[in-house]
């Protein structure tokens, strides 16, 4: 099952494979196609390719109709039941980035998870990030702000000694 | 109170709205929520956490504005908390303490204090020796009431109830006690009612009103009387006796019954969820008579509830009985044969009240008592329409004039020293001649009197004052002919 997880980084991905795991398994005994023909059909050339792998790796002959549904099955569960990390850049990031994020991520958090990625230029750099009810925010943003507040009380230190010279 | 943004980077902890239920949310996320900790939403509301569920928290809402699914939120760290101070005397506020009329610019209190809290310890408490002047002459003689008693005043609707609560407030208000009049889930037009009679009665500046309508949230609704009593303790604190009504707590646990049938918690006797009893019992016990500094200072609550067809015997309605030190019993029956206030003097209760009364007033007591049992007896022999001897015409004739006696009108208020003058002078016969219309003149006469003379005030004063028991007040009485002649 690890293998194919690889693939989904985002929960686009998890998305986009639960909708071909809930077709295939509509159609699985319903067609008189072989369930080859079937993932000819309704997936596209990348997913295939994976699936065809998947099957292989888990010893599970495409002519198997009753093992292919409770592989399905059970993909489709541990696919519901990955955890989210919710993370909000701001820019737009490429494919290799988002690899790069999701690998780095799950090396840290030891354990597959699947990345909610969300886009609001306003925070200007770095990220804000969710997980499992935890907020971390570790955007440019925050960091500017506090630099500007610690600045303003240096600076009202600095208006309030020009008053006293104007005394003095 | 800190907006979502601060709470969110403060605690670090993030949650997502999974589900709402009317007046309940439940929330994904918050790993470390606390069961009555207060948490923001994103759109700036607040809610309560009421359970922790396995992977979800379950939070009352406060705001009547409907809450998406998908809506961040954020722990506050904080108790649910109201800010108290003397700038809330003379308001009409919320629940969470914003003013209801939001044209009238308030300075908003500084200091603040959580609404919901366990009862002050028995060793700061002191026996209620106090009498609670009511301004109502059947309660202070009869169904005397005590500074730091709770007393339920019980009846079915349109009975009286509200307009007894009323002047009881009227009458601490001049005494100088602070006025706390909680409305659970009335109608806005009832809340406009009791502005208007705060205002008329110039009371205004000395009552606070917390008031939550029958269109607000549950959890509004339910946190009303929680957040008078947290304004009472505050003037408590500062050494001043309070008098708060709860306007009522039959429809209190209704809201309550609402909220944990909603959060599907077990239902109970009635539907109403276990804890109903606590959920009372805990509000009550915050009052009492208390030691402050080197003084003292009360608390004292009118409980109203309302019963259906006359039964007492009602779930909630036996729970505050057992919580409170007496009931105030108003009788429909009564009600409709014309007695104002149709309080029941026989199934009427006080526990503590009593104590507090002076000689004069425990005399009175008795022989009124006597008296009117007497009536009763022979009201119900001269039905059969036999020929009644003296003694019992006399009976009736005394019952009569101590019933239109105690005949009061909801506008009224009465002073104790005029109660005990005025029986004093209807025990001697003064009246015998001038008979019940004479009577009621001559007492409106001598009320008026008494709260806008001073010479009068001090006659009427120094008669209860020098009398050690009712035989010595009816002998100086006797000879003191008009009191209102000044």
């Amino acid at each position: 099952m690890d293998d194919i997880l690889q693939h989904v980084h985002t929960t686009l991905d998890r998305d986009e494979l639960k909708k071909i795991i809930v077709l295939l398994l509509a159609s699985l005994f319903q067609e008189k196609k072989s369930f080859q023909e079937q993932l000819e059909g309704v997936v596209g050339i990348s997913w295939k390719a994976r699936l065809t792998d998947f099957f292989a790796k888990e010893g599970v002959a495409l002519s198997d109709r009753a093992r292919i549904e409770e592989k399905l099955t059970r993909l489709q569960k541990m696919l519901e039941s990955l955890p989210v990390v919710r993370l909000t850049l701001a820019f737009d990031p490429p494919t290799h980035a988002i690899e790069a994020i999701a690998s780095w991520l799950q090396a840290t958090i030891r354990k597959p998870v699947v990345l909610d990625i969300t886009q609001d230029h306003t925070i200007l750099g770095g990220a804000r990030i969710e997980f499992e009810g935890r907020y971390l925010d570790g955007s440019l943003r925050s960091k500017l702000e506090k630099v500007f507040e610690e600045g303003r009380e240096g600076l009202g230190g600095l208006g309030e000694l020009g008053r006293l010279g104007k005394q003095v | 109170m800190k907006d979502f943004e601060t709470c969110l980077k403060e605690i670090g902890e993030v949650g997502y709205v999974e589900q709402t239920r009317d007046s309940l949310a439940y929330i994904s996320g918050l790993p470390n929520a606390a069961p009555f900790e207060l948490v923001v939403l994103e759109s700036g509301e607040i809610a309560q956490v009421t359970l922790l569920h396995a992977d979800l928290v379950e939070v009352l809402l406060f705001s009547k504005t409907k809450v998406k699914i998908g809506t961040k939120v954020a722990r506050s760290g904080e108790s649910l908390s109201l800010p108290v101070g003397e700038e809330l005397l003379g308001q009409t506020i919320d629940p969470l303490g914003f003013p209801l009329d939001k044209t009238k610019v308030v300075r908003k209190p500084k200091a603040s204090r959580p609404i919901d809290i366990a009862p002050t310890g028995i060793e700061k408490r002191k026996l209620i020796t106090k009498a609670c002047e009511t301004g109502v002459t059947i309660v202070d003689l009869i169904v005397p009431l005590g500074q730091g008693q709770r007393e339920l005043v019980i009846g079915d609707r349109k009975t009286g109830k509200t307009e007894f609560a009323l002047q009881a407030l009227f009458s601490q208000a001049k005494l100088g006690s602070v006025c706390i009049f909680a409305s659970i889930g009335q109608s806005v037009l009832h809340v406009k009612h009791l502005e208007e009679y705060l205002t008329k009665h110039n009371i205004a500046k000395h009552t606070i009103l917390v008031a939550s309508s029958s269109s607000d949230p549950a959890g509004m609704i339910f946190l009303t009387p929680y957040s008078a009593m947290t304004i009472a303790e505050f003037f408590r604190d500062q050494g001043r006796d309070v008098i708060v009504v709860f306007d009522d707590l039959t429809t209190h646990a209704k809201f309550y019954r609402e909220i944990a049938l909603l959060g599907r918690r077990f239902p109970g006797r009635n539907s109403y969820p276990s804890d109903v009893f606590s959920t009372h019992a805990r509000l009550l016990e915050r009052g009492g008579n208390f030691v402050v500094g080197k003084g003292e200072a009360s608390i004292t609550c009118l409980v109203i509830v309302e019963t259906v067809l006359s039964d007492i015997t009602g779930y909630i309605q036996t729970n505050l009985m057992s919580i409170t030190d007496g009931h105030i019993y108003l009788d429909t029956d009564l009600f409709y044969r014309g007695r104002r206030p149709a309080i029941h003097p026989f199934l009427s209760v006080t526990r503590l009240g009593r104590q507090t009364q002076g000689k004069i007033a425990k005399d009175i007591y008795r022989e009124v008592m006597a008296a009117l049992t007497l009536f009763e007896k022979t009201q119900r022999f001269a039905r059969f329409g036999a020929e009644l001897s003296e003694g019992s015409r006399l009976a009736l004739r005394i019952g009569q004039f101590l019933l239109a006696f105690f005949e009061q009108s909801h506008e009224a208020v009465f002073p104790l020293p005029v109660q005990l003058a005025s029986f004093a002078m209807l025990w001697n016969g003064f009246w015998r001649e001038k008979g019940v219309a004479g009577m009621k003149s001559d007492i409106g006469k001598l009320n008026t009197l008494y709260q806008t003379n001073e010479k009068v005030k001090r006659k009427v004063d120094s008669l209860i004052r020098t009398s050690a028991s009712l035989n010595e007040l009816l002998g100086v009485i006797g000879k003191a002919q008009n009191l209102w002649q000044t």
